[in-house]
């Protein structure tokens, strides 16, 4: 009577369920894990040629003012000349001090929101570029906070 | 009385089992390699970007002078241009290879650098340069 009544049906689990379910996990995390670094190098990558397209928009759009500054020196164009087509560039123009003293004139184009390109040219006796370099346009601000548990809250 | 035998128990575990590892294995698999397609392009990308970079610095400093620029990095150049080849690893080689850089006066003191695997129309880089001469 009661050694024919049916048991419920049980659900095993073997040792091939185990494996199998080890292996799955494991397949997937290092999938998972190699995706998401290989999204991160490509990220980075994209990131690098964009920073240097943006440095040489900059580069020659700074090329470009200082050919036209070149063209009118070349032209035998006179201070007031140069800083008249300087402020028309939005570039600064003045007259160092002595005789002959050349023409300084300076002016920056904006690379990214971070960074810009500074340039000085020198027109005088020879048109000469002095400065041609990349500058921070924002400052700084290292982040010193160490945000590390100090123990409040605890009970004495 | 006699006990019940467990192995077709054991057998329908394991085909299912190892149909469900199978398709797993098929979507990671996928995974892996598109991981690896997407970590190739990043590498080529890298590359491309700092010879193009390399390029125009050395157009450059040559005073927008192709052969002389060519000489700087150890090849010869026509009177506009100059190309550069690459293996797969992106070891510079004497004839074409697998990638190819090429940089081309267009007038007015610019060069546009194109670095490209197979298509010049299909670019991994470009990099347009300008050059102001000094004196």
């Amino acid at each position: 009577m009661d050694s024919k009544k049916r048991t419920p049906p049980k659900l095993t689990m073997g040792i091939t369920t185990i494996a199998v379910v080890f292996a799955v996990l494991c397949l997937t995390i290092f999938a998972i894990l190699s995706v998401s670094t290989a999204d991160s190098e490509y990220r980075l990558a994209k990131k690098y040629s964009e920073s240097v397209t943006a440095y040489y928009i900059a580069d020659s759009a700074c090329a470009d003012i200082a050919e036209s500054f070149r063209e009118l020196w070349e032209s035998g164009g006179d201070f007031m000349a140069l800083s008249d087509l300087a402020s028309s560039l939005g570039a600064h123009c003045v007259q160092a001090e002595g005789g002959n003293a050349p023409a300084v004139i300076s002016y920056s184009r904006d690379i990214d929101s971070t960074r810009a390109l500074y340039v000085q040219l020198h027109i005088g006796e020879s048109f000469d570029i002095k400065q041609w370099k990349t500058t921070p346009t924002s400052e700084w601000t290292p982040d010193d906070s160490l945000p590390v548990w100090t123990g409040d809250g605890v009970p004495d | 009385m006699k006990g019940k035998s467990r192995t077709p128990l054991f057998l329908i575990e394991t085909v299912v089992m190892l149909l469900l590892f199978s398709a797993f294995a098929a979507i990671c698999l996928r995974l892996f390699a598109a991981a690896r397609q997407t970590s190739r392009k990043s590498s080529e990308l890298s590359h491309a970007v700092s010879w193009a970079q390399s390029a125009a610095d050395c157009w450059k400093s040559a005073d927008a002078d192709v052969s002389l620029a060519a000489a700087i990095l150890g090849i010869s150049a026509d009177a506009e241009s100059f190309s550069l080849y690459f293996d797969k690893d992106w070891r510079q080689t004497a004839g074409a290879g697998e990638f190819t850089l090429i940089l081309r006066e267009d007038g007015d003191n610019g060069a546009q650098i194109v670095v490209f695997k197979a298509d010049p129309s299909e670019p991994i880089f470009t990099l347009r340069a300008k050059a102001v001469a000094n004196g």
